[in-house]
């Protein structure tokens, strides 16, 4: 374990270099003709401050890109979180259904319909949701965090958490209105990884109800529920976790999209708005910190798999 | 009175090119405390019965039977829950590549307990955990694996596949069946594991009096474990009796033929000579030949063999041949 885990750390700083190396190259101050000494520890230099995380002073608003980042980065996680969230509670029963049926209309219903609503653009998806449901019916807001007339104070920047800031009065208006401002945003950035998970997890499903053991399972008496329930989720579902680690980067991505779509005041935002006025300084910077934050999820996505999932762990020592 | 009770068991299967019958009128018969061999090349139907008597079958197969008890329980007219409480308490299975028959993520020691029915707990509830582990190591020494802590926990991989088929069997014998169906329990082992097996076998029959319902296509493994052999080709039984009689002299040519093919039953064998063996190959069940099934290949195939023979009788021998081998001048003296 603990070499499997150096070598992914090994990943980690190696990505990580690489990424900067991208962003020092298409630094608009970057001289390219600087001897190769003085360009090294101008490099070492760049890396050191973004570890010490100084991303550099941003020119249209003044303020440390850092600063920034962090003052954004949150709203955007929450997003993510909740749509995994999401993705997890919905994929996972569709996904093992639709493995252990592989074969019949039930599985290839849900086949079909996993297709369509991945094919759908994520961000043309909200408005139906919004004509629908929401002018329609009034259920859910359709911009925005909160109700602009809560003043939620930002302490770690997840409003979800912040909340339990405000006194007592306050606090479960204030987590109800956090709340179904997220729902509409979060069912919508969750189809992506809800799809991917069903998907994955039909094929995985499938590949371990073929098994010896499922089988064996099977005539030691055991109902077909309690066999996918104690054997085949715990196999099927690990191996697909890396890649849905992975997934995070197109979360992140369609999350942005969807911020402006519902005025979510998140880094997509942030990120756009710096582009319309080429704050160079401030799009780096927000492209390394969302970079990193990618990599990381991945190989602690990798990790954690490793460490619940013996048959992991027997690959990284078969290796050896 | 019969543990096991088959009757004209038939097994059809539903393929793209039609139905095919796997297993046409098969009658088995297993008493208490017997070693029963299923003989039968691969391909013959000898798994397709093990699965139809436990009940894991497909939606493809149709499964019919004039009649299939244990005991005194009628099998097919049972539930689906029902059937699994009997494969739960009184029917248990051994497969061959045991390392890929239990459970890859979960260690020995956990799986082996779960094989532990709760119903067989004394004493009070908070006991059931430390008197789970307890029963799991007795029936790790009971199916002769010494060192039972490495075992439990160890995941499958790590094990060799004779270990893993001990605790297979000890899974097996954790609910304390009446009936063990081992599909060919040793493939691919070497001679010496493949050995401790069925010696493992051979205790459990004897200790506990569990019968034992052996399939296997190597007639060396059963050589002096077995009670009695069935013969089986494309399907049909073609020869059943008490192992020193099927063995001893066997009057299905077929049997013949495989015994044949055994290098130790032919010493007198020339110098490089080839085995013996008899022409072609076994046939596909949807081509399979009018009347008796080893009709195109056997060596004493005459007029009347297109006639598919019937299951005869003979100081308790079955055979299914109408010119069977060593038998003539048993008649005549």
């Amino acid at each position: 374990m603990l070499h499997y885990f150096i070598r992914r750390m090994n990943l980690l700083i190696i990505t990580f270099l690489v990424i900067n190396l991208i962003a020092f190259l298409f630094q608009p101050t970057h001289d390219a003709n600087l001897s190769p000494n003085l360009w090294l520890a101008e490099y070492w230099r760049f890396v050191g401050a973004n570890l010490r995380g100084d991303l550099g002073i941003s020119v249209v608003s003044g303020k440390p890109v850092a600063e920034e980042v962090l003052r954004y980065l949150p709203a955007t996680l929450e997003l993510c979180i909740v749509a995994f969230a999401i993705s997890f509670v919905v994929g996972v029963p569709i996904g093992t259904l639709a493995g252990v049926y592989q074969q019949r209309p039930l599985g290839k219903f849900i086949n079909a319909g996993t297709l369509i609503t991945q094919s759908i653009p994520v961000f043309w998806l909200p408005l139906p949701l919004m004509m629908s449901v929401v002018s329609l019916q009034g259920w859910f807001p359709i911009s925005g965090r909160y109700d602009l007339l809560l003043e939620i104070p930002q302490h770690t920047g997840f409003a979800m958490l912040d909340v339990f800031w405000l006194p007592e009065s306050q606090r479960w208006p204030a987590m109800y209105s956090v709340l179904s401002h997220i729902v509409l945003p979060g069912i919508v950035l969750s189809v992506i990884p809800t799809t991917e998970l069903v998907r994955h997890l039909t094929t995985s499903t499938a590949k371990v109800m073929e098994q010896n053991y499922v089988k064996a399972a099977a005539t030691m008496g055991k109902s077909k529920l309690s066999i996918v329930l104690r054997h085949v989720l715990h196999n099927a579902l690990p191996p697909i976790l890396p890649g849905l680690g992975l997934q995070f980067g197109s979360v992140l991505t369609a999350a942005m999209v969807l911020e402006m779509v519902f005025a979510w005041p998140g880094i997509g935002r942030w990120l756009i708005n710096s582009i319309y006025f080429e704050d160079y300084v401030a799009i780096q910077g927000g492209m390394l910190v969302i970079a990193t934050l990618v990599i990381t999820t991945f190989v602690v996505t990798d990790l954690f798999t490793a460490l619940i999932h013996p048959l992991r762990r027997r690959e990284v020592y078969a290796l050896r | 009175m019969a543990l096991i009770d088959i009757r004209n068991l038939t097994i059809e299967i539903d393929t793209p090119t039609g139905t095919v019958k796997a297993v046409d009128k098969v009658s088995l018969t297993l008493a208490e405390g017997e070693i029963k061999a299923l003989v039968g090349e691969s391909g013959s139907g000898k798994s397709l019965i093990a699965k139809a008597l436990l009940g894991v079958t497909k939606p493809s197969w149709r499964v019919r039977a004039d009649r299939m008890r244990l005991g005194d329980q009628d099998l097919l007219s049972l539930s689906p829950s029902q059937r699994r409480k009997i494969l739960k308490n009184d029917i248990a299975m051994i497969f061959q590549e045991p390392s890929s028959c239990l459970d890859p993520s979960v260690e020995v020691g956990k799986q082996i307990e779960q094989a532990i029915p709760l119903s067989k707990v004394k004493g009070g509830f908070w006991r059931r955990f430390q008197w789970r582990k307890r029963q799991a190591e007795a029936l790790l020494h009971k199916v002769g694996i010494k060192d039972h802590r490495a075992v439990m926990q160890s995941f499958p991989y790590e094990l060799s596949d004779g270990l893993c088929q001990k605790v297979m069997i000890a899974m097996a014998i954790a609910s304390q069946p009446k009936v063990l169906v081992a599909d060919e329990p040793t493939t691919a082992m070497e001679a010496t594991t493949a050995n401790q097996i069925l010696r493992l076998l051979h205790k459990l029959n004897k200790l506990n009096n569990t019968a034992i319902l052996l399939i296997t296509h190597d007639v060396h493994t059963l050589a002096d474990l077995a009670d009695t052999i069935s013969v089986i080709y494309c399907g049909h039984i073609v020869e059943s009796g008490r192992y020193d009689q099927v063995l001893g002299q066997p009057y299905h040519p077929y049997t013949g033929a495989l015994l044949d093919a055994m290098p130790t039953h032919n010493r007198d064998l020339e110098k490089k000579a080839k085995l013996p063996t008899l022409p072609g190959a076994i046939p596909a069940l949807q081509h399979l030949p009018i009347g008796c099934r080893l009709g195109p290949r056997c060596p004493k195939a005459q007029r009347e063999c297109v006639v598919q023979p019937q299951l005869k009788k003979f100081k308790g021998h079955l055979y299914a041949c109408h010119h069977p081998n060593n038998f003539q001048q048993k008649e005549n003296g």
